[in-house]
């Protein structure tokens, strides 16, 4: 084979020069020295703020506001259709009778707890009965006016004001509030029946929101302490009534729901009874949102950028709301499908030449989330044992928008994919659904996003 | 002569010396000097640009950070010198990031085909070169592909044995064969096209 033409290339290669060097080549051999240092003293920096907002965040997201998740209360316990035996535990709530609030204390001797005697129950249940005929301290009727006192924060200066309805049975009510010690009470029950219906018709379902409820309450309090258990059920609207009225003769010592449920297969109901003359707590943590995701970017210019991208955030809450020994705990997991839209600006360095491994930049943006999962498991302990188990459900899956601004850190793993730490902080809009999160409870919240980021 | 031979030497290693005080002009003499030659030799092993430049940008770091251990010895020996960690640098990317064929090669490809279905057939003799301009060699050189263009430089142009390039490429002695064999067919190739086109 003649070589002569491998001989001429060779001569030739060997010496040859390229018409121009390439564009940046010495800004960033001059570059790169200093880059590289404070690179990474800016890196360690983004590193560390990120970690302290990792760390911190949860302090300020825990929180036992109890009155801020209205909807995270026995009241929407009693809500979940699962654990709702009756739409009666809605009245209490409404009615706010606790027309003697005080009084509840004294009688509460909960003598019998267990004993859920009374059979007026089917009506009794939805009988505000503030009076919580003490020596009946489970009447399946009282369990649902629990509710009420942890619903007012302030069970005494209430009587007067949680009564958005009517309060016809208010006098009926008082009655009863005398420290009657049984029957009496049950007595005057019945003749409620029609009442607490019709205060229960307006009730949950209707426009009036259980935050409402929460009027007086001091939201960030810590710990909602609620003395004034008063007890007593409130007949629920329609549903309920007929249904009690049979049950009254075929179930005389249980407390019965308007499906006939009893206490025993209630564990709401029993939760409310059980917790007659306790202090009662509810305590809402949210744990600090986590978000991963990818993301693409679109270079404007030298510095600019535009961003989007898919995420994926997790958000796990828990809730316990009772007394010691009597409680309800739930555990919360939501996640979300999130759409990020930013607009990026790099604040260092200011020239990309090829092979920086380090970027400091600024972002902010809009970011629309969409509920895809939501799960959630309630546990009702009476006297120390599992009374019941159930998962919980959700009603509406919604959408969560926010607008946001952050500061990020990028490393360069290969030449158009970087991996990014960027704290920020970010407003949550109000979702419009009864869910609760930490957007809820903090609207204004840190963020802090991990994620892969592939240029274009 | 070895006057001017001396003078240009005194000129560069007193550039060497400012250089290696920290003056910036001298490095960016340095730099200018001799950076187009190194980027010759860099985009001849790496096809892509951004490459390209992110190499010599690492191989340029690497000089000035070892400069103080280079020995001048005469006039080119500097040139020498830097070519060889452009070279090197380029050919530590490409063990690293080529995800072709210079590792691994199957037994088969060992084979080298008298009866190559490459058209170039480089045995013969109407391959001529000296008409192309070598901005057009460096051209057709890039355009093969990865493993059949290190091949091809080292033995070619750098004129190392097929024991040293599998050594340096991390493959075997009989895959430089077959690879430079390969690379010269479709060069040949190229450069027939390239006659043919110019009419």
């Amino acid at each position: 084979m003649s070589d002569n033409w491998l001989t001429d290339i060779r001569e030739r290669m060997a010496a040859y020069e390229v018409p121009r060097e390439p564009e940046g080549l010495w800004e960033g051999i001059n570059k790169t020295p200093r880059k590289s240092v404070a690179g990474w003293g800016v890196a360690a920096l983004a590193v560390a703020a990120s970690l302290a907002a990792i760390l911190l965040i949860p302090r300020f997201n825990k929180s036992s506001d109890t009155i801020q998740s209205p909807s995270e209360t026995l009241a929407d316990l009693r809500l979940n259709p699962d654990l709702r035996p009756t739409p009666d535990p809605h009245l209490p709530a409404e009615s706010l009778r606790p027309v003697e609030p005080v009084q509840p204390t004294e009688q509460h001797q909960p003598a019998e707890p267990l004993r859920p005697s009374e059979s007026v129950q089917p009506t009794e249940q939805h009988q505000p009965t503030d009076q919580h005929q003490p020596t009946e301290p489970l009447r399946p009727s009282e369990p649902a006016q629990p509710v009420e006192p942890l619903q007012k924060a302030e069970p005494e200066p209430q009587p007067a004001e949680p009564e958005p309805e009517p309060q016809p049975n208010a006098s009926p009510e008082k009655q009863s509030a005398q420290p009657q010690q049984s029957e009496p009470s049950r007595q005057s029950e019945p003749s409620r029946q029609s009442e607490p219906s019709r205060n229960a018709a307006e009730s949950p379902w209707g426009p009036r929101k259980d935050s409402d409820l929460y009027a007086d309450s001091t939201p960030g309090r810590n710990r909602e302490s609620r003395r004034r258990v008063s007890l007593g059920v409130y007949a629920s609207g329609t549903t309920g009534s007929d249904n009690n009225q049979m049950l009254v003769s075929s179930h005389p010592a249980t407390a019965v729901g308007s499906d006939n449920t009893t206490w025993e297969d209630s564990p709401v109901l029993g939760l409310l009874a059980f917790n007659q003359g306790r202090s009662m707590t509810r305590e809402t943590h949210h744990h600090q949102p986590i978000r991963a995701g990818i993301s693409l970017s679109l270079p404007l210019g030298e510095r600019f950028s535009l961003e989007s991208g898919l995420g994926f955030s997790l958000l796990v809450s828990d809730f316990r709301e009772g007394s010691d020994e009597h409680y309800a705990s739930s555990s919360q997991t939501l996640t979300y499908l999130s759409l990020p839209l930013n607009a990026r600006y790099r604040i260092y360095p200011a020239v990309v030449t090829g092979k920086s491994g380090f970027e400091l930049y600024a972002s902010g943006g809009v970011l629309a989330q969409k509920c895809i999962t939501a799960k959630g498991r309630r546990q009702v302990v009476l006297a120390g044992t599992n009374a019941s188990t159930a998962e919980d459900q959700f009603s509406s899956l919604p959408y969560q928008f926010s607008v946001g601004t952050a500061i990020g850190a990028q490393y360069s793993l290969w030449k158009n994919v970087g991996l990014y730490f960027e704290p920020g902080i970010a407003y949550y809009f109000d979702d419009g659904s009864t869910l609760q999160t930490i957007y809820k409870q903090k609207p204004l919240n840190f963020t802090f996003n991990i994620g892969v980021r592939f240029s274009l | 002569m070895s006057l001017l031979r001396n003078r240009i030497a005194d000129d560069e290693t007193s550039l060497i010396r400012r250089a290696l005080k920290g003056d910036g002009k001298a490095k960016y003499e340095i730099y200018q000097k001799y950076v187009r030659y190194l980027s010759a030799i860099c985009s001849r092993y790496i096809s892509d640009d951004e490459d390209v430049r992110d190499i010599l940008q690492d191989a340029f770091l690497k000089i000035f950070s070892s400069l103080q251990d280079f020995r001048y010895q005469g006039q080119g020996s500097l040139k020498a010198w830097m070519g060889k960690i452009v070279l090197n640098e380029s050919l530590k990317f490409l063990r690293k990031n080529s995800k072709m064929t210079l590792v691994g090669l199957s037994d088969k490809e060992d084979i080298l085909p008298d009866e190559d279905s490459l058209s170039g057939n480089p045995a013969a003799d109407d391959i001529r070169t000296d008409d192309i301009p070598s901005s057009e060699i460096h051209r057709m050189i890039r355009e093969l592909p990865d493993g059949y263009r290190a091949v091809f430089n080292l033995y070619v142009i750098e004129g190392l044995s097929h024991r040293e390039i599998a050594s340096r490429l991390g493959i075997r002695e009989a895959s430089s064969a077959s690879q430079l064999h390969r690379a010269k067919a479709l060069l040949a190739t190229k450069i027939r096209e390239w006659h043919k086109n110019q009419g």
